[in-house]
């Protein structure tokens, strides 16, 4: 069977599609009503392109609710503008956003075309790798909240942004890397040619000295900003770790630095013989590409971790003397009476003053059926209300909610996280060690023979064994892999993932929402026997009750092919089920003792009774469906001498039969999250790197004990931020991938530090003899830092055979 | 070869000069963005030429 794919976000449909829009005169499948009206606003907007530009498929888009445009409406009030729109002239503003769901460069063109083309829209520029907007505008003809629902239209969210702390200090970083690279690169350059004239002058031998001096003196002239201002970080790395007493890369590096510079001077002054100026720019120049490589990659990723759809909502009604006002959360204090609606979450922790309603708090506590909750209980901030408006009382507010706690044993959880050593720094370390004492026994030994040539030779030893390769070796490997597994849909957001996925041999993974949708489905319509309507009618009846309910067994409910019917005087009986008319007869659908007290259903399995009159008519078998990759993947991992194991806080018995289809021999079911980190602990004592897949709040302590951690990129924005790597792509199929690639980076590390060392080890005696010319020194390290380079760009070629797309029916649970 | 003595110096403000270009280029946000431009000469602006593609549903294969 061939699966439709929707045009806009290229997701499964299933069945035959309900919806399509019309694209270049193709009635093209969509998914949802959603995408459809994404896809109708980009054609109307004269942007078809954006379809033939893109490079990945859009994100599923929601649609506007009536709540959203009120929501929008708040943010053109001018108390709440001042925080992120700075006024340009009379009546032009701008204002900074966030921006979500931007997937390629062609969302850039997409948002700055459409932006571009609204009326009294002046200016409107999209920063690819930050995801940040600015928008000008001019207030006579159009007003921010329609900006903000334009964003909407063609499918992406949007927040109001002002750069905290941490955003304008990567700003200011990198802005400061690029003109220190700058100036390394057109100092390198410049002594370059200059270096060119003085070789060829001391090769031919004929060059009268002042024409020597002058040129050494401008090269002198050159090099001196590339050394104090180029190199500074080198040189402050240095001093730190010869404070805290453990030598890294940055020692020797700024000594060869610090005295090829300081004698280059000496010899420029006193006439000397050689001159190391074009080695200090283009060793410079060299590392700092290396650093900055690191720099970017070290900023995407911490990019990646914060999300925008917050946990808390941004708005709310609050109550005024005696009417509702939608204020933004961020002004709701104590004792502040809110109105939480069917289907919002829940702004802050409080206690349910009037109404009664059933509660999501899955993002809590990783439990997606919904729990009861009355007048005089407390709710949580960040839950979502699913069935009736309730007012409550705020007893917590942000810093103070339960949620915020959560964040803060995280942080604590992180602290005491095992520790993965990184081979750069003990490579580092030792090769630190071994040319200080090389040099030195170097130095002693001709200073006995030949006083006058001791320290040329020294310095020329400092200088040919390069640290130059070495420290680029495990940066270079490390971003190009970082990249590669970005373009997987793998991102990791620290930086010992890489290294540390090679030493996992035991993965334990969450079962709902990692190895299954997390959503409910419809596995089973079973009529009961003596029923006269047809299976297609009896679903359409459950669809068209179900339609009225914000309850995720209604999800279930939502892609019932076949007619449409209506429901009327519907009523919802909270943690029971749903009542109301369709087509003028009274139906039930809920629980079984609740549409019917009259029968039991086929097995202890979840299933839903649709009744009429207390008879019963059919049953509906609702449960979570296995990813179509899951099985596949597990057996490659096995396949790979890892053990596996399945670790859920579901019923036992769900657990097992879920452990049995996927070939899963170690399971464990009804685990809280303690359970699941005495169990890793207990692992890890057993000599045990383990890795940690799950994806809900519940498991961040989890997440935070394990060696390494992987969120899925459907998680709560909290298990996201927690977790060592994000698999955006939610494809398991990219786990065995991931693994590989990890391996691949290691082979080339090793690689790389080999030739690094070996070049190392061939010149060392050829300058400690003093054969070694500085300008040789000069191309071989070069060559030996250009070679390390392109041997870690092969990793960024997706040479490996990316996780293919299965396409296949979504298995179920066979319970044998 | 005198020559030299004015032409050197003269080339070092000259870089001087391009250096103090660069860093107004970069204070002033044009490298805060190192990606997205690369790909923005790609897109044309030209409106869309009509064409009919034959109908029935295309799926993507990817």
């Amino acid at each position: 069977m061939t699966e439709t794919q929707c045009y806009h976000c290229q997701l499964p449909v299933k069945g035959t599609p309900l919806f399509y829009a019309e694209v270049e005169g193709t009635q093209q499948p969509m998914c949802c009503p959603g995408c459809k009206a994404v896809t109708e606003a980009i054609i109307a907007g004269g942007l078809t392109r954006y379809y033939q530009h893109r490079t990945d498929s859009g994100k599923q888009a929601t649609a506007i609710s009536e709540r959203l445009r009120e929501e929008l409406l708040i943010y053109d009030q001018p108390g709440i503008q001042q925080d992120f729109v700075q006024q340009i002239n009379n009546h032009s503003f701008q204002a900074n956003l966030l921006i979500d769901g931007i997937t390629c460069a062609a969302c850039i063109w997409l948002l700055e075309k459409h932006l571009g083309s609204l009326p009294g829209v002046t200016a409107a520029h999209v920063n690819l790798s930050t995801h940040e907007a600015q928008v000008t505008w001019d207030t006579g003809q159009i007003k921010l909240s329609t900006i903000m629902l334009e964003i909407t239209r063609i499918g992406y969210k949007t927040l109001p942004w002002h750069a905290d702390q941490q955003e304008s200090l990567f700003q200011e970083e990198n802005r400061r890397f690029i003109r220190r690279l700058a100036v390394a690169g057109i100092g390198a350059m410049q002594v370059m040619m200059y270096a060119i004239a003085l070789y060829s002058g001391a090769i031919s031998n004929d060059m009268s000295e002042s024409y020597r001096d002058f040129i050494r003196t401008i090269s002198m002239i050159v090099a001196t900003p590339v050394v104090f201002y180029s190199a500074w970080p080198f040189f402050k790395g240095a001093l730190r770790d010869i404070r805290i007493r453990h030598p890294g890369m940055d020692v020797p590096v700024s000594l060869a630095i610090g005295g090829a510079y300081l004698a280059s001077l000496w010899a420029t002054y006193t006439g000397g013989n050689e001159v190391y100026f074009d080695s200090v720019c283009m060793f410079t120049f060299f590392l700092l590409t290396g650093r900055y490589l690191e720099l970017k990659a070290r900023h995407s990723t911490s990019r990646a971790a914060r999300t925008l759809t917050h946990w808390l909502p941004t708005s709310c009604l609050k109550k005024n003397q005696d009417s509702w006002q939608r204020v933004p959360v961020n002004h709701l204090t104590n004792n502040d009476i809110a109105r939480i609606l069917p289907g919002d979450s829940i702004p802050a922790d409080g206690i349910i003053i009037s109404g009664n309603s059933t509660v999501d708090e899955s993002m809590l506590t990783g439990e997606f059926m919904p729990v009861t909750r009355q007048k005089g209980q407390t709710v949580l901030g960040g839950s979502m209300n699913i069935d009736n408006a309730i007012d409550i009382r705020i007893t917590h507010t942000g810093n103070q909610t339960r949620i915020a706690g959560i964040v803060k044993l995280l942080r604590r959880a992180q602290q005491e996280k095992p520790a993965i050593a990184h081979i750069a720094d003990r490579v580092s370390g030792w090769f630190v060690s071994a040319v200080l004492l090389i040099s030195t026994v170097v130095y002693s030994f001709w200073f006995h023979y030949a006083p006058g040539d001791a320290f040329w030779i020294t310095l020329s030893v400092l200088v040919v064994t390069c640290p130059c390769a070495l420290s680029l070796a495990t940066p270079t490997a490390l971003t190009a892999a970082t990249g590669h597994l970005h373009k997987l849909g793998f991102m990791i957001t620290r930086s010992h993932v890489l290294e540390g996925l090679n030493q996992v041999n035991h993965i334990i993974f969450d079962k709902t929402g990692t190895l299954t949708r997390g959503k409910l489905n419809l596995a089973e319509t079973r009529p009961v026997p003596g029923c006269k309507d047809s299976t297609e009618a009896l679903l359409a009846i459950a669809s068209a009750l179900e339609a009225h309910s914000e309850h995720p067994i209604a999800k279930a409910f939502d892609n019932v092919p076949g007619a449409r019917l209506q429901a009327h005087n519907v009523k919802s009986h909270i943690g029971q089920g749903i009542e109301g008319l369709v087509n003028n007869r009274l139906y039930r659908i809920g629980k079984p003792d609740f549409a019917s007290g009259q029968c039991s259903p086929p097995d202890n399995r979840q299933w839903l009774l649709l009744a009429s009159d207390n008879t019963p008519l059919c049953w509906f078998r609702i449960s979570d469906s296995l990813k179509p990759e899951a099985k596949e993947t597990i057996r490659q991992l096995m396949a790979t001498g890892k053990k596996v194991t399945l670790l859920s806080g579901d019923r036992s018995t769900v657990v097992a039969s879920t452990a049995k289809t996927l070939g899963i021999n170690h399971w464990q079911g009804e685990a809280s999250p303690d359970d699941k980190l005495a169990f890793i602990r207990h692992c890890q004592q057993q000599g045990d790197r383990v890795l940690m897949i799950g994806d809900g709040i519940n498991d961040i302590p989890v997440l935070a004990g394990a060696d390494i951690s992987l969120a899925m990129g459907n998680a709560s924005d909290l298990a996201r931020t927690s977790a060592d790597a994000i698999l955006i792509s939610q494809n398991l199929q990219q786990l065995p991938d991931a693994f590989r690639l990890t391996q691949q980076t290691l082979r080339v590390i090793h690689q790389n530090l080999t030739w690094a060392l070996a070049y190392n080890l061939t010149a060392l005696p050829l300058a400690a003899s003093g054969m070694i010319a500085p300008w040789m020194a000069a191309l071989g390290m070069t060559l030996s830092s250009l070679i390390v380079v392109a041997n870690a760009l092969r990793l960024d070629r997706p040479r490996l055979k990316a996780g293919s797309k299965q396409q296949s029916t979504p298995l179920d649970y066979q319970e044998t | 070869m005198e020559s030299l003595f004015i032409l050197i110096p003269l080339a070092l403000i000259l870089v001087a000069i391009a250096i103090r270009v660069f860093f107004w280029a970069v204070d002033n946000g044009q490298f805060d963005d190192l990606e997205g431009p690369a790909h923005s000469i790609l897109f044309d602006d030209d409106p869309a030429v009509e064409k009919t593609l034959p109908t029935g549903t295309k799926v993507k294969d990817d």
